[in-house]
């Protein structure tokens, strides 16, 4: 009795304290935090994509010029079956590469009909002063644009999963039609089933 | 009295494995030549005993627009290791410029010294910290 008393206290502690975990909890995370909450693309692996990326763009001759060349992202395309929002992961890279200060970003794939609309109505709608408003004709013209792929593999074999992506991005001279950049990150992320449960 | 100090050693354990330590830091000012100073903070002694920082390199871009810096870790246990790292840069004012702070996960096998890059967001850039830490992603059962 003596032995096992002390045993019995510990357990009973450890209950109660273990207990609190019992409740469902929401709480805030920190966005830098890894995750491999499960096999498919997730933030961890957005955040490597825009990691390698960027760096790379960075070491490039292209953007170490001092004269910020104009660029655009055209497109990446998702070949895998999953649904990956890849503007999040060009967003990611546009924004890095936006703040660094070593190139510029034309908005004319995005928003290039609302920036028309607002300078007809600018010039045109006699509301705007014409001293301040923006005429048609003064766009800078991009010299380059990125555009890419993400593709995946994935293998399963009783209780291992293997999934492999790979993210390719190319950087296009718009006047040469060269690829003057390009780029690949690749990922492998594996999930083992335990032998009992899950 | 003995059952129940390996009881409450035992519960230590188990917390203690659902904590996270601070990383370990090695802080690098770099120079007009490259490097010029650098400085190890260790917090994790026994991530220490298994992953140390080696030598570090910093050669500036075309131009002097910008540097990057590569950093060896090395692997000094026969087993591979998992562990996360990320860079952070610094301008000379010591704010923090990085735009990407992310924990980027690593693997080392058994052994392995293997090079670290990172490019300096920028011209103003003037030193950096190189952080590594235990991996502790979140999981399907919580972080």
């Amino acid at each position: 009795m003596k032995r096992i008393m002390p045993l019995l206290l510990t357990g009973i502690l450890g209950i109660f304290i273990l207990g609190g975990c019992a409740t469902s909890t929401v709480s805030y995370g920190s966005p830098e935090q890894t995750e491999t909450v499960t096999e498919e693309f997730g933030s961890t692996d957005l955040q490597l994509i825009a990691e390698k990326m960027v760096n790379s763009l960075l070491s490039t001759p292209i953007l170490s010029t001092g004269q910020r060349p104009v660029m655009y992202v055209h497109r990446v395309k998702n070949k895998t079956d999953e649904h990956i929002d890849t503007k999040s992961v060009t967003d990611k890279i546009r924004v890095t590469l936006l703040k660094s200060g070593r190139v510029r970003f034309s908005a004319v794939n995005e928003v290039n009909d609302e920036m028309i609309k607002q300078m007809e109505y600018q010039t045109n709608s006699g509301v705007v002063d014409p001293a301040t408003a923006k005429s048609i004709g003064h766009q800078i013209g991009a010299d380059y644009f990125l555009f890419g792929e993400i593709t995946s593999i994935k293998k399963s074999a009783g209780r291992v999963k293997d999934v492999y992506f790979k993210f390719t991005l190319n950087l296009v001279n718009i006047q040469t039609g060269l690829i003057e950049w390009a780029d690949e990150k690749e990922i492998r992320k594996m999930k083992k089933k335990p032998l009992l449960g899950g | 009295m003995k059952t129940f100090k390996i009881g409450i050693a035992v519960l230590a354990l188990f917390f203690a494995a659902c904590t996270t330590m601070a990383p370990n830091v090695l802080h690098v000012q770099a120079g007009p030549g490259g490097l010029s100073s650098k400085k190890v903070d260790i917090n994790d002694k026994s991530l220490a005993k298994k992953l140390t920082f080696g030598e570090v390199s910093i050669r500036p871009l075309e131009l002097g627009s910008s540097m990057e810096a590569q950093v060896i870790i090395q692997n000094n246990s026969r087993r591979d290791v998992s562990f996360e790292y990320r860079f952070i840069w610094y301008d000379s004012n010591g704010f923090e410029i990085s735009a990407m702070t992310s924990w980027i996960p690593g693997h080392l096998s058994g052994m392995e010294a293997r090079g670290y890059r990172s490019t300096a967001p920028g011209p103003n850039a003037v030193s950096f910290k190189c952080e590594i830490k235990k991996s502790h992603p979140i999981t399907e059962s919580g972080s």
